[in-house]
């Protein structure tokens, strides 16, 4: 005879295995072996209106010991990544080609890069934010890069350093030389009332020169593609509309306050060396001037230490001539935001973000300009401050 | 729960599940618990069914939007924000 | 399980609540669904001020405490409907208790199609709505089943691994953060900040709910009403907070973005190696929500019962799970319609019936002078205290 007390355990033990095997998901169970997972992708505008998509696609069974070059494998025995690509009239349609191609169901959670092709920044790369800010697999802080040219065959490359090759690209990107522009950041600078960001812009460059890169397949030599990140771009409301060069890009970090670290080069009368600059803090506030007028007051310390004596005979032993340093260093650094400040002035186009300083503290003086703040933005006074110390030489006072 | 004829079955399966369960408590409570019981799982199979058969339910949006989307409409406003 | 004695539904369930369960009953039944719910609406309403609605809007949900206390004070260990039943007999109680049960009956299916629509838009797209909803009431079902004590030790356990896995998701985002997207303060004026807290206020005003919990306190009642005043000072907090967290990582998107603690985990990582934090919202998520509805379900086939006249609430819960299922899963027909429905009805809907309810009774029961104020009157059958034993209770 089964005591009562017995059924209610049994019963409730036959009821805890029928929830459990609801853990492990039963409509939207997709196993791990049937995720094709991407690691970049890479939109271009095609004629009519359309998008090419290019993935990058990890072979993950390829993954151990393997090279990164396209048909030569290390000891993995495979290319670490297969490259596709599919066109459509929207960006959905694009990816329901794309995924015709491929045996699993698209994942876009890894996606660490996505490239954008000149021509389709310039039509515009709302689609593409809409796309990835509406999908709940993508994450959000991923980086977002314009491409000079076509977008889709730089995936093709596959650098060396890294596996998968688009890691090349991310790991440039986390040690913040260039401005980094996050999905979600770019989609905000759209709401914004200046309306402009700055995207980071790579490019192919010319061959390494040198020998084959370890790994390589049979056959002949096969220089390492190159890939360059020289300027950036500049997106209004989402459009690319110009190019910074790469000392406008430094000034306009500068004048951002997302600088933390920089190597400057500087010509002293005795010599040339260059700095590590690794202690920043910039100060960013818009004030009030007399007659209501808005004005933003930028102050920029920086502190480096001197890295390499590079010609000349340089006497970092006198404290004059470090002093000397710091103010070529200050100077260097005014200019370079100087140059970043006309560029924004010339193109008209706010994208050092100085109309939200304004809206931010001075928000009585905002009320009456955001909507005319485009035309009101090139006469804005600026005021930069820049203090550069050259504290440390380094462990060497002179070599000769 | 709309539409077809599984989600049916799959609604009178969940009730005669409970009812089992229900079964050996029924014997011990008042008649008024019992009359409670059937009352409150007639009107919710009542429902279900009402809902199956495309039939038109009160729902709470539709009973309640006639009498406070006015008033929303005269006190909640959605302001520009203009500081960004 | 079988009852019971013939002094009414809570001889079957002795158990009291201490002031560290009423706390985190009260954090449970309106936290969840406000943090998951109220971001956008304060930040659709109130711009980059939304945070302080939050905070503005917390009186609300003191003032349904403020006349439950009184009630017991007049009449000590009777719920919002044996109050209302004492003061104007079982007719006109029936009448005067319809707010509270209209107020819970919306809000719990409420609660839960808020919660099914997250878990099914973020995670199980494929998965029938009707099958997220069932499995989500389940647990609740079966632990308001067991009474207050087992309730209340859920909720204890569920709250303290929501808290966690909240404050794991704000460190691995902090550095997404930029506290310049909270300016400029107080720059728009009140009436944002009115309109932003008006739907904060009528979530707050849930509290009063607890006319169905607190009676059944363990404590002396100002430790029981103080636990759940801070309770509700807390869920403030947590509001206000994850709104201005929200705010400062995603500026002017803030608004645009559904679901605001989801879209902070989009942009969480830890170390560049744990990038995709979602599993752990969702355990925060299904942890309180467990808890949520337990509490919810509860109180509304308690209230049905006392309504009713039943000795128990049990026969209730297996039916009313169900009903609760279809409401969820019927009144809405997609996420758009529910979002302008709580962006624009429900803070008269929550405010009016969360202030209203309490109120109605407690003018009652003044008006007929029940309850002799400071004495303790004998209790009726079927009151609450009938066979709760709890030390220094007054």
């Amino acid at each position: 005879m089964i005591s009562a007390r017995m059924r209610r355990r049994t019963a409730a033990l036959a009821v805890l295995v029928l929830l459990s095997l609801a853990l492990s998901g039963c409509w939207d169970r997709v196993e791990l072996a049937d995720l094709d997972l991407v690691s970049g992708v890479a939109f271009d505008a095609v004629p009519n209106g359309g998008f090419r998509i290019t993935a990058s696609i990890v072979l993950p069974q390829n993954l151990t010991g393997a090279g990164g070059a396209g048909g030569a494998g290390g000891g993995g025995g495979g290319p670490a990544e297969a490259v596709v690509s599919a066109t459509g009239a929207t960006i959905g349609e694009a990816i329901a080609a794309l995924g015709q191609g491929l045996p699993g169901h698209i994942f876009w959670g890894h996606t660490r890069v996505i490239l954008i092709g000149e021509g389709l920044a310039r039509r515009g790369v709302q689609p593409v934010l809409d796309f990835f800010l509406r999908s709940p697999e993508t994450r959000l802080a991923t980086d977002l890069l314009v491409v000079r040219g076509e977008a889709g065959p730089l995936l093709q490359l596959s650098p060396p350093f890294r596996v998968p090759g688009t890691d090349v690209l991310y790991e440039h990107l986390r040690r913040q030389r260039e401005p980094r522009a996050f999905i979600y950041e770019v989609a905000q600078s759209i709401r914004t009332a200046s309306g402009a960001t700055l995207i980071p812009e790579v490019h192919v460059g010319p061959p390494a020169p040198g020998g084959s890169p370890g790994g390589g397949g049979s056959g002949g030599a096969t220089a390492p593609p190159t890939l360059v990140f020289c300027g950036t771009g500049v997106l209004q409301r989402g459009r690319l509309t110009g190019w910074l060069n790469e000392t406008q890009m430094r000034g306009a970090m500068w004048l951002l306050g997302t600088t933390r670290r920089a190597t400057v080069e500087l010509n002293s009368p005795r010599g040339t060396v260059t700095v590590a600059v690794d202690k920043v803090h910039i100060h960013r506030r818009a004030v009030r001037l007399a007659g209501g007028v808005p004005a933003v007051r930028i102050r920029i310390a920086a502190e480096g230490m001197v890295g390499e004596v590079d010609r000349g005979k340089v006497p970092l032993q006198d404290p004059q001539y470090l002093i000397q340093l710091s103010n070529i260093l200050a100077a260097s650094i005014r200019g370079e935001a100087d140059a970043a400040l006309a560029a924004a002035r010339s193109e008209d186009v706010d994208f050092l973000q100085f109309g939200r300083l304004v809206a931010a503290d001075q928000p009585a003086l905002w009320n009456p300009v955001h909507s005319t703040w485009r035309q009101i933005f090139p006469t804005l006074r600026v005021v930069i401050t820049v203090l550069a110390h050259v504290r440390y030489v380094g462990n060497l006072v002179r070599l000769s | 729960m709309r539409g077809t004829g599984p989600d049916m079955i799959g609604a009178v399966a969940v009730f005669v599940l409970f009812w089992v369960w229900e079964r050996r408590n029924l014997a011990g409570w008042s008649t008024g618990e019992r009359a409670a019981f059937w009352a409150a799982w007639a009107v919710t199979l009542a429902w279900s069914i009402a809902v199956e058969a495309h039939l038109r339910v009160p729902t709470l949006p539709g009973m309640t939007d006639h009498l406070f989307l006015p008033l929303a409409h005269a006190l909640l406003r959605q302001h520009p924000d203009v500081y960004w | 399980m079988s009852p019971h004695a013939a002094s009414g539904p809570e001889a079957t369930d002795p158990s009291a609540l201490t002031p560290l369960q009423i706390g985190v009953s009260t954090m449970a039944m309106i936290g969840v669904t406000a943090v998951a719910g109220l971001p956008t609406l304060l930040t659709a309403y109130a711009g980059q001020e939304g945070w302080i609605s939050a905070l503005i809007a917390v009186p609300a949900g003191l003032v349904p405490l403020v006349l439950l206390y009184d009630l017991d004070r007049r009449q000590p260990g009777l719920t919002l409907v044996q109050h209302a039943r004492r003061a104007l007999g079982p007719i006109g109680g029936l009448l005067l208790s319809l707010p509270l049960l209209m107020l819970l009956s919306s809000t719990t299916p409420l609660g839960a199609h808020q919660q099914a629509d997250i878990v099914g838009m973020e995670a199980l797209r494929r998965t029938p709505t009707v099958v997220v909803v069932g499995l989500f009431l389940l647990v609740p079902l079966y632990a308001a089943r067991q009474g207050r004590e087992v309730l209340a030790r859920l909720t204890t356990l569920s709250v303290a691994v929501a808290i966690g896995a909240l404050l794991l998701i704000g460190a691995t985002s902090l550095r997404s953060v930029r506290g310049e997207n909270l300016q400029p303060v107080f720059a728009l004026g009140w009436v944002p900040l009115l309109q932003g807290a008006a739907p904060a206020a009528a979530w707050y005003a849930e509290t009063a709910v607890l006319g169905l919990l607190l009676p059944f306190r363990a404590t002396e009642r100002r430790a029981a009403w103080a636990a759940a005043a801070a309770g509700l000072v807390i869920v403030g907090l947590q509001v206000s907070l994850v709104t201005a967290w929200d705010l400062s990582i995603f500026g002017p998107l803030a608004d645009q973005m559904v679901f605001a603690l989801f879209q902070v985990t989009r942009v969480s990582n830890l170390a560049e190696f744990l990038t995709h934090m979602d599993s752990i919202l969702i355990i925060a998520w299904v942890a309180g929500e467990m808890a949520r509805m337990g509490l919810w379900l509860y109180c509304l086939c308690l209230a049905f019962s006392q309504w009713l006249g039943l000795r128990d609430y049990r026969p209730l819960t297996l039916p009313v799970a169900a009903a609760v299922a279809i409401g969820a899963c019927t009144w809405f027909q997609n996420a758009s319609q529910f979002n302008a429905w709580v962006m624009r009805v429900w803070p008269f809907w929550g405010l009016a019936l969360g202030i209203g309810s309490p109120l109605l009774v407690w003018l009652a029961v003044v008006l007929r002078g029940t309850g002799a104020g400071r004495r303790q009157a004998r209790p009726a059958a079927g009151s609450a205290r009938a066979a709760c034993a709890g030390p220094g209770r007054t």
